[in-house]
C-alpha cells in the first residue's frame, strides 16, 4: 500500500461509512455505495434476462412447439429484449460510471449525490412494473401476461397487448427519467469537478465515453418518453397518433422510435469503446494510440447516431433519395469505428502483452465486435437489406455488438476493476474458464444465426422450417453453453468480494496501469480525493498528453 | 474555488439539461406535424391522399394524355377453368370510363366456385385506380360446362404519376372451398 494514501486514512481513522442496512443503502449518496447497486442490479437482471433467453433457445432447439405457448414466446423475446437493454446493459455502464469516473477525474464524489440515489432507487421499481404482469401470469396465473409486440413496441400490434402496455410504457417512462438524472450527474460531475490539471483533452477514454454518452442521452431518452407517450394516448385516450383512422400514420412511431433507438444503440456501445480503451494500454504496456483521434472518433460516431436512424426500416417504403442517404451516412460511421479497431491494434502492436482475464474480454471485444461491424455494414446495404430484414442475420448482428461488444466490456470492465473495488484479487485460473468458454460458446450460439438468416429465418418466430433445424440446434447449445458459462462470473466475483484468504491487491493493481485510480489504495476508500490530487501527465494512460 | 460557485455551476449544468431534456420530449412531439410536411413537401408523399380523390378529376376527360392498359389473367391449378378479356390491351384517357368483358368458362364436370385477386402494375397507380364493376368483387360460382361474361368498368383518374404510361392489370382464379363472407372485398383493389 502506497504510503501517502495509508497515511490519507490514518488520518480519519475510519471510513465514515454510514450504520445500518437503511442508512448506508437506501439513503446511499455515495458514488462507490451506488456504483456497487447498480452493478448488483445489472447482474441480477442479466441472469433474469438470461433465463428468458434459454426459453427461446429451448423452444428453437427443435422445429414444431415443444416447451412454450407461442403467445408466451413472443412474451419471452419482447421482455429478454427489454430487460437486457434497460435492465442490464445500460444500468452495468451507469454503474461503471458511478464507481470510476470521480476516480478517474480525481473528484471527491458526483456532483449531485441526492440525485445519484433518486436515479437509482427509481430503477427497481421500473423493473418491477415492468415485470410484473408477466410475474403474475408466470407464478400465479393471473392476466395474460406481459408485453409480446416486441421491444421495439410498434403499433398497430403493441396496442393490441393487454394491460401490460400501459405497465410497459410507465416503466419506460421512470427508466428514462432515472437514466436522464444519471446523465445529467455524470456531465455536472466530468465538467465542475475534475482536479486542476485534468484537462478535457487529459481524461480518460472512458470518461470521454460517457461525457459523449450521457449528451446521447439526454437527446434521445425524452423523444422515447414521447413516443410512448403518444402511444399510451393512442390506446387508452383516443389520440391517432399513429392510427391511420384519424389521420396518423404507424410508419411515424418506427421514425420517432428509431430516432431515439439508433443513438440507444451508441449509448450502449461508446461506454464498451472507453473500457476497452483503458485495458488494452495497460496489458499492452504502451500509453493508447491516437488519444485524440479516439476522443474525436467517439464524437463523430456520436454525431453520425443522429442521422442514421431509418436504415432500420429500408422495407417500410422510403423514398429512393432517402434510402440512399441513409445507406451512406449509416456506411459513413465504419470511418470513425474503423479508426478505433485500428487504434486499439496499433497501441498493441510490439507492446508486452500480457493476457490476464480482463485483456482476453478486451480481445475478444476487438475482434467480435469487429464481426458484429461488419455484418452491420452488410445490413446497411439497402438493396442486400431487403433480403436480410426482419431475419436471423440481424439478431446475429445486433447480439455480436451487444453481447461479445457491450457485454463482455463490462466483463472486462469488472475483472480490471474488481481488484480496486474489492482489495483482494480475483481467481485468475477461473477467470480464463469464464472468459474462453464465454467466447467459445457465444459463437456457437450467435455464429450459425448467420446462416439460418441467408437462408431466410424469419426473427421472432417459435416455430420454424424444418430446413432451419441443424444450425438451431447448434445455436441452442452454444445458448445453454453460454448461458451455464455466466455462473462462473457471478461465483467469481461473489468470491472476490466474500472470501477473506483471496491475496490482497496492490494499489497499482496491474504492472502497466495509468490513471488516477490506481494512484488510491486497494480498496478503494469509501471517501476518495477528498482534497485534489497533483496530476502528473505520466500518470495518464495515453501519449498524446504533453501539448 | 469556493463551494457556493460550485454549487453554482452544478445548478447551471442542471438547468441547461433539464431544459435540453424538456426541448428534446417537446421535439418528439414536434416529429408528428413535422412528418406530414415533410413527407409531402420534400418526398411528394402524401399520408392523406383520401383529400385529394375528391379533386381529381374535377377538370374531365384529360384527351392530351393515353395509358396503355394490359390485361394478364391466370387460374390457379386446382381450378379447371379459363379466363379470358375479350381484348388483351385497351388505350383509354385520364378519367375516361372504360369496360372490358372478361369471359370464364368451367371446363370441369362439378359446379365449383372461384374468387379473383386483382392487383395492379406499377403499384403506385391502385390509389388512383377506380372501380365501378368488376367480378372480382365477389365469388364467383360457375355450373359444371357453364361460361359467363363479366364486365370491369373503371376509370384512371389525372392524378396518376406523370411517369406511368402503361399499366398492367392481372386477375388471379383462386378455388374458394367454404364460400366466405362477400362483404369484404379483396386486399389489393382500391375499388
Amino acid at each position: 500500500m502506497a504510503h501517502d494514501a495509508s497515511a490519507h486514512r490514518d488520518e480519519h481513522g475510519h471510513d465514515h461509512k454510514p450504520h445500518g442496512f437503511v442508512n448506508r443503502w437506501l439513503y446511499a449518496t455515495n458514488h462507490k455505495d451506488i456504483g456497487t447497486m447498480y452493478l448488483v442490479m445489472a447482474l441480477v437482471m442479466f441472469f433474469v434476462g438470461g433465463l428468458m433467453a434459454m426459453v427461446i433457445r429451448g423452444e428453437l432447439m427443435y422445429p414444431g412447439l415443444q416447451l412454450v405457448e407461442p403467445e408466451f414466446f413472443n412474451q419471452m423475446t419482447t421482455m429478454h429484449a427489454l430487460v437486457m437493454i434497460f435492465g442490464a446493459v445500460m444500468p452495468a455502464f451507469v454503474g461503471l460510471a458511478n464507481w470510476m469516473v470521480p476516480m478517474m477525474i480525481g473528484a471527491p464524489d458526483m456532483a449531485l449525490p441526492r440525485m445519484n440515489n433518486w436515479s437509482f432507487w427509481i430503477m427497481p421499481f421500473a423493473f418491477t412494473v415492468l415485470l410484473l404482469p408477466l410475474a403474475l401470469k408466470v407464478f400465479f396465473g393471473i392476466g395474460a401476461g406481459g408485453p409480446a409486440g416486441g421491444w421495439t413496441l410498434y403499433p398497430p400490434l403493441s396496442l393490441q397487448g393487454g394491460d401490460s402496455v400501459a405497465f410497459t410504457i410507465f416503466a419506460v417512462h421512470m427508466m428514462g427519467i432515472s437514466s436522464i438524472m444519471g446523465a445529467i450527474n455524470i456531465i455536472a460531475t466530468i465538467l465542475n469537478m475534475r482536479a486542476p490539471g485534468m484537462d478535457l483533452l487529459k481524461m480518460p477514454v472512458f470518461v470521454w465515453a460517457w461525457l459523449i454518452t450521457a449528451f446521447l442521452l439526454i437527446a434521445v431518452m425524452p423523444v422515447l418518453a414521447g413516443a410512448v407517450t403518444m402511444l399510451l394516448t393512442d390506446k387508452f385516450f383516443g389520440t391517432t397518433f399513429f392510427s391511420a383512422s384519424g389521420g396518423g400514420d404507424p410508419v411515424m412511431f418506427q421514425h420517432i422510435f428509431w430516432f431515439f433507438g439508433h443513438p440507444e444503440v451508441y449509448i450502449m456501445i461508446l461506454p464498451a469503446f472507453g473500457v476497452v480503451s483503458e485495458i488494452i494500454p495497460t496489458f499492452a504496456r504502451k500509453p493508447l494510440f491516437g488519444y485524440k483521434a479516439m476522443v474525436y472518433a467517439i464524437a463523430s460516431i456520436a454525431f453520425l447516431s443522429f442521422i442514421v436512424w431509418a436504415h432500420h426500416m429500408f422495407t417500410v417504403g422510403i423514398p429512393l433519395g432517402g434510402e440512399l442517404f441513409f445507406m451512406y451516412a449509416t456506411m459513413l460511421i465504419a470511418v470513425p469505428t474503423g479508426i478505433k479497431v485500428f487504434n486499439w491494434v496499433f497501441t498493441m502492436w510490439r507492446g508486452s502483452m500480457t493476457f490476464e482475464t480482463p485483456m482476453l474480454f478486451a480481445l475478444g471485444f476487438v475482434i467480435m465486435f469487429t464481426i458484429g461491424g461488419f455484418s452491420g455494414l452488410m445490413l446497411a446495404i439497402v438493396p442486400a437489406d431487403f433480403q436480410y430484414h426482419d431475419t436471423y442475420f440481424v439478431v446475429a448482428h445486433f447480439h455480436y455488438v451487444l453481447v461479445t461488444g457491450a457485454v463482455f466490456s463490462i466483463m472486462a470492465a469488472t475483472y480490471y476493476w474488481l481488484p480496486k473495488w474489492s482489495g483482494r484479487m480475483y481467481n485468475e485460473t477461473l477467470g480464463k474458464w469464464h472468459f474462453w468458454l464465454s467466447t467459445v460458446f457465444v459463437n456457437l450460439l450467435f455464429f450459425p444465426q448467420h446462416f439460418l438468416g441467408l437462408a431466410g429465418m424469419p426473427r421472432r418466430i417459435p416455430d420454424y422450417n424444418v430446413a432451419f433445424a441443424d444450425w438451431n440446434l447448434v445455436s441452442s447449445i452454444g445458448g445453454f453453453g453460454f448461458g451455464l458459462s455466466q455462473l462462473i462470473f457471478a461465483y467469481i466475483v461473489w468470491d472476490c468480494v466474500r472470501n477473506q484468504s483471496l491475496a490482497k491487491a496492490a494499489d497499482r493493481v496491474w504492472e502497466g496501469a495509468r490513471g488516477l485510480e490506481w494512484t488510491l489504495p486497494s480498496p478503494a476508500p469509501y471517501h476518495s480525493f477528498a482534497t485534489p490530487p497533483v496530476i502528473e501527465d505520466r500518470m495518464l494512460a495515453h501519449a498524446d498528453v504533453a501539448h | 474555488m469556493s463551494q457556493d460557485s460550485l454549487r453554482q455551476r452544478h445548478l447551471r449544468v442542471l438547468r441547461r439539461a433539464l431544459l435540453a431534456t424538456a426541448l428534446a420530449f417537446g421535439f418528439g412531439f414536434a416529429l408528428a406535424p413535422f412528418y406530414d410536411v415533410l413527407c409531402e413537401k420534400v418526398f411528394g408523399i402524401r399520408p392523406s391522399q383520401v383529400a385529394d380523390e375528391v379533386a381529381a378529376c374535377a377538370g374531365g376527360v384529360v384527351r392530351e394524355r393515353e395509358l396503355l392498359v394490359e390485361f394478364d389473367t391466370s387460374i390457379h391449378p386446382d381450378l379447371p377453368w379459363r379466363l379470358d378479356a375479350a381484348r388483351k390491351s385497351v388505350k383509354v384517357h385520364p378519367c375516361e370510363p372504360a369496360t372490358v368483358v372478361f369471359t370464364a368458362t368451367n371446363d370441369g364436370r362439378i359446379a365449383l366456385t372461384g374468387r379473383a385477386i386483382f392487383t395492379v402494375a406499377p403499384s403506385e397507380a391502385a390509389i388512383h385506380l377506380s372501380k365501378t364493376e368488376c367480378f372480382c368483387f365477389t365469388e364467383q360460382r360457375l355450373a359444371a360446362g357453364e361460361s359467363r361474361e363479366m364486365p370491369v368498368r373503371f376509370v384512371i383518374d389525372d392524378q396518376l404519376p406523370a411517369d406511368v404510361s402503361r399499366l398492367t392489370f392481372r386477375y388471379v382464379f383462386n378455388p374458394v372451398d367454404t364460400p366466405v363472407d362477400d362483404a369484404g372485398g379483396t386486399t389489393t383493389t382500391h375499388s
